[in-house]
């Protein structure tokens, strides 16, 4: 046999040779601009010169930032509105698709078609059925409504875009559905002979053993909202639309980091967007505890 | 809804009643089914037909939903009112770049997560799980700043390069694959002489294709479909992809709706048809890292 030594030694070399594109690319791509970004959050930086250091003033002037305001409102109004839309709208899909009707698979393939479409594509699809001469509108006028402008108009912006964003739930609705057929029958039929209604075999069955697919589907549709970015860029342009009304943290990072060269201020703005994501998930997964069951 | 049609549809001991309830069900989920259908598919109908229409019938009013005359036209056409041609080489330049580096780093670093015995395979791991925790923006900048100063913004390199270096989402699905390769097969070549290098290129690697051919379907897709990677770096444009390239339709008068509808059905194609083809592999995919 060889000796147990040398195999011991070799094998320390190899793991870490063989490991060592990671090790250098989390070095240089993970922790030293995760660490100098905070650096940078502290100085101003206009890329032709040198960071100055000033201290807290970024964020400071974040806090009083009124477009910073608009920004956060904007995403805030995707994660406290758009998400919970979005997660019943999943659900109500997936329960339909679910359904033991002939052709189903045909329905399956053309709910998941709209999500398949990359999303630079699919938003400009949407500026123009939005259109409020040409698009959508045209046919609610129809119906002698005055039809809303949509991303023209402030206060129809979001909506617009979260009906664009309801349109691209195939892929959620398939986790959902996967995770409502992973439902044990017996157990629904068994309660239904035990007396329980629809409603509460609903409540009471389904909504429990599916919860981990809700949580990972909410999880990971915040962390998406936060940094919503390629739609609002291609519909509303770096400026967000009339009003800011389609401004989004991402954006404004965007416009301050590439377009302003305001390297230390959009740094600040990136840890703010990291500790407002850090903290939604841990909120979420606070909440989950009572409420996800793992049986 | 789904529930009532998903139970028998008819037996003998029904009422009358419950056969109507049971029928109303159905006929109300069919309905509901039709008309998200209708949701789903009228915007996708829109960018097709769109794109067989003439650029006044786009913005005809009222809007025709078929077009009058099929012009087919828009798709040679489209393809030379911008460089499509050289944005689709260098889309397919960067999909190859990045293919090539996340095989290379990925199956490598996976490797050494799974089956060599060291001491750094736990932490490390710990490490690779936490850095997939990590978005995007904090360190997007420093990353832009370090590549100005190395001149290689302007270039393809800031998005390929990184992709030698591993990425933590696939070096896990990899590694999980890894592990189901039996141990003992692989110390019986150790045992026979051979190097972890080769046992890494002529065993882990060809026992593995099924997870490699879905990394690189995954990769392909992440590439094709980046828009932010490529507006930052890709500042010349000669290099630009399709994704950002589709702005070329984009002018201050008017833009070429049309054409645009016809590029975007092209570079939509190979997104929708790999999705479609391997819809399984990716919800399993997502269901086998953790949802139970």
């Amino acid at each position: 046999m060889i000796s147990r030594k040398r195999i011991h030694w070799r094998d320390q070399v190899n793991g870490a040779l063989f490991a060592s594109p990671f090790i250098v690319g989390f070095l240089a791509f993970s922790l030293y601009p995760f660490l100098a970004s905070l650096y940078y959050s502290f100085t101003d930086y206009g890329l032709m010169g040198r960071p100055e250091w000033v201290g807290l003033q970024n964020y400071l002037d974040l806090v009083r930032d009124k477009v910073f305001h608009v920004a956060l409102n904007n995403n805030a109004y995707l994660v406290f509105i758009g998400i919970p839309f979005y997660i019943v709208w999943a659900l109500l899909t997936a329960l339909l698709l679910n359904a033991r009707v002939h052709g189903i698979s045909i329905y399956r393939t053309l709910f998941l078609l709209p999500a398949t479409i990359p999303s630079v594509a699919a938003s400009y699809v949407w500026l123009w059925v939005l259109n409020p001469r040409t698009g959508v509108g045209y046919y609610i006028s129809l119906f002698g409504l005055n039809p809303p402008l949509w991303y023209n108009d402030p206060q129809w912006a979001k909506p617009g875009l979260i009906l664009f964003w309801l349109w691209t739930v195939g892929m959620d609705a398939l986790i959902f559905l996967a995770a409502l057929q992973g439902i044990p029958q017996d157990l629904k039929e068994a309660a239904e002979l035990d007396g329980a209604t629809q409603r509460r075999r609903a409540l009471s069955i389904d909504l429990p053993l599916i919860s981990p697919a809700i949580l990972f589907v909410t999880v990971t549709g915040v962390i998406w909202t936060i940094s919503f970015f390629t739609q609002a860029f291609i519909i509303a342009g770096p400026t967000g639309g009339r009003e800011s009304s389609m401004l989004f943290l991402a954006l404004y990072l965007y416009v301050n980091a590439f377009q302003y060269l305001k390297m230390g201020y959009a740094s600040a703005l990136a840890w703010m967007l990291f500790l407002i994501n850090a903290a939604l998930t841990l909120i979420m997964l606070r909440a989950s505890r009572e409420r996800v069951f793992y049986g | 809804m789904g529930e009532r049609a998903s139970g028998v549809a008819w037996h003998h001991g029904m009422s009358a009643r419950q056969r109507l309830l049971r029928f109303l069900a159905l006929g109300s989920t069919l309905l509901a089914l039709t008309a998200m259908a209708l949701f789903f598919m009228l915007p996708f109908a829109w960018m097709v037909f769109g794109s067989l229409k003439s650029l006044r019938e786009t913005f005809s009013v009222p809007p025709r939903f078929l077009p009058e005359i099929w012009l087919w036209s828009n798709y040679p056409r489209a393809l030379t009112y911008v460089p499509f041609l050289r944005y689709l080489r260098n889309s397919l330049i960067l999909c190859t770049g990045n293919i090539l580096g996340t095989l290379f780093s990925c199956t490598v670093v996976a490797y050494s997560l799974s089956r060599i015995r060291w001491i750094g395979k736990g932490p490390l791991f710990a490490v690779v799980l936490a850095s997939m925790m990590l978005p995007g923006q904090v360190t997007m900048i420093p990353i832009f700043i370090t590549f100005r100063r190395l001149g290689w913004v302007g270039t393809f390199a800031p998005l390929i390069v990184p992709s030698f270096f591993g990425s933590a989402y696939y070096i896990f699905l990899v590694r999980q694959f890894f592990l189901t390769i039996p141990e003992p097969l692989l110390d019986a070549a150790r045992i026979d002489g051979a190097g972890e290098l080769r046992i890494y290129w002529q065993m882990m690697l060809p026992l593995s294709l099924p997870v490699l051919s879905t990394v690189t379907l995954f990769t392909f897709l992440g590439t094709w479909n980046d828009f932010l990677g490529p507006l930052i770096y890709l500042t010349k444009e000669d290099l630009w992809t399709i994704a950002i390239g589709l702005r070329g339709f984009q002018s201050a008068h008017s833009w070429a709706w049309e054409l645009l509808m016809a590029a975007a059905v092209v570079f939509s194609l190979p997104s929708m048809l790999l999705y479609l083809g391997l819809q399984r592999t990716f919800v399993a995919g997502i269901v086998t890292t953790g949802l139970r």
